[in-house]
């Protein structure tokens, strides 16, 4: 469950790489912006303290479908986007959800390499 | 909707059963149900457990290597529509699995047969070993005093009929 003072990790190239979790709605799922401080960096663009939003990929807790499947993923991740919701990094690792095609969010599908 | 097999015991997941996991490397790894999923997060290893599929074609307790399971494999490569090939296979699928199961009765028949073998011997020997209990030893005694005297009886030279009327 992803709530105010979560740690997630960083997907994208963007520069954070472990983030911390400051602003969000009840019952954050696949697909949900967030605001978060970025704890740790890595080589990019963002430096560390500063404020961004991000879009949580994948989360631990099972992620249930109309269809009667489940989900489960290893990690809470997340992917660094600006106000206008365009992604910061050019690069996706690991995998995201069809769920945020729902949200309008294709330009993280199609950079990604599996789709589940 | 594709009918996909377990990772951990390798039966068949229906629509609506058991869950996925992903892994940060995104490999996918399915799970039939609760029992195979929570095996798998203990990190248990499926050859060295009893029920799983792997275990059973590993000790040789089912069939592992024959053509008949050739027919049923993920194939990536896109198959263009062509009605005769396809009424085909819709043919072929239903005659492969007559014979796979056919073999497989076959397999089980002479795996059981040394089974019996070793239970029959098996049972002879304790009923061997635990003959008291079915028979007190005194009347076994006995028994064994009648049979004696039943064989020295039947040593016995018995005299014909021609021999008989000779000594008259």
């Amino acid at each position: 469950m992803i709530c105010r003072g979560t740690y997630l990790n960083i997907s994208d190239n963007s520069g954070a790489k472990i983030v911390k979790c400051i602003g969000c709605n009840d019952g954050i799922n696949v697909g949900d912006i967030i605001t978060v401080t970025i704890k740790k960096t890595q080589k990019g663009k963002l430096n560390s303290k500063s404020v961004q939003k991000a879009v949580v990929v994948t989360t631990t807790k099972k992620l249930k479908r109309k269809d009667g499947s489940q989900y489960r993923f290893d990690t809470n991740t997340c992917v660094c986007v600006d106000s206008k919701l365009s992604i910061i990094g050019n690069r996706v690792m690991g995998a995201t959800t069809y769920e945020l095609r729902m949200y309008k969010l294709i330009k993280i599908l199609s950079l990604t390499k599996i789709c589940i | 909707m594709r009918l996909e097999k377990c990772w951990f015991c390798s039966s068949t997941i229906y629509p609506g059963h058991g869950i996925t996991f992903v892994r940060n490397d995104a490999t996918i790894f399915r799970f039939c149900r609760s029992k195979c999923h929570a095996n798998f997060k203990l990190k248990r290893n499926p050859r060295k457990l009893r029920w799983t599929k792997a275990y059973r074609k590993l000790a040789g307790k089912e069939l592992a290597q024959d053509t008949t399971f050739e027919l049923e494999r993920k194939r990536n490569r896109p198959e263009r529509y062509n009605r005769e090939l396809l009424c085909a296979t819709m043919k072929g699928m239903k005659a492969i699995t007559e014979i796979r199961k056919k073999r497989q009765d076959r397999f089980y028949d002479t795996r059981m047969q040394k089974a019996r073998k070793q239970t029959r011997e098996s049972e002879k020997k304790s009923l061997l070993k635990d003959i008291h209990l079915v028979k007190a030893p005194e009347s076994l005694l006995k028994d064994k005093q009648q049979d004696l005297l039943l064989e020295k009886v039947a040593a016995e030279p018995v005299a014909t009929v021609e021999q008989m009327d000779v000594q008259e």
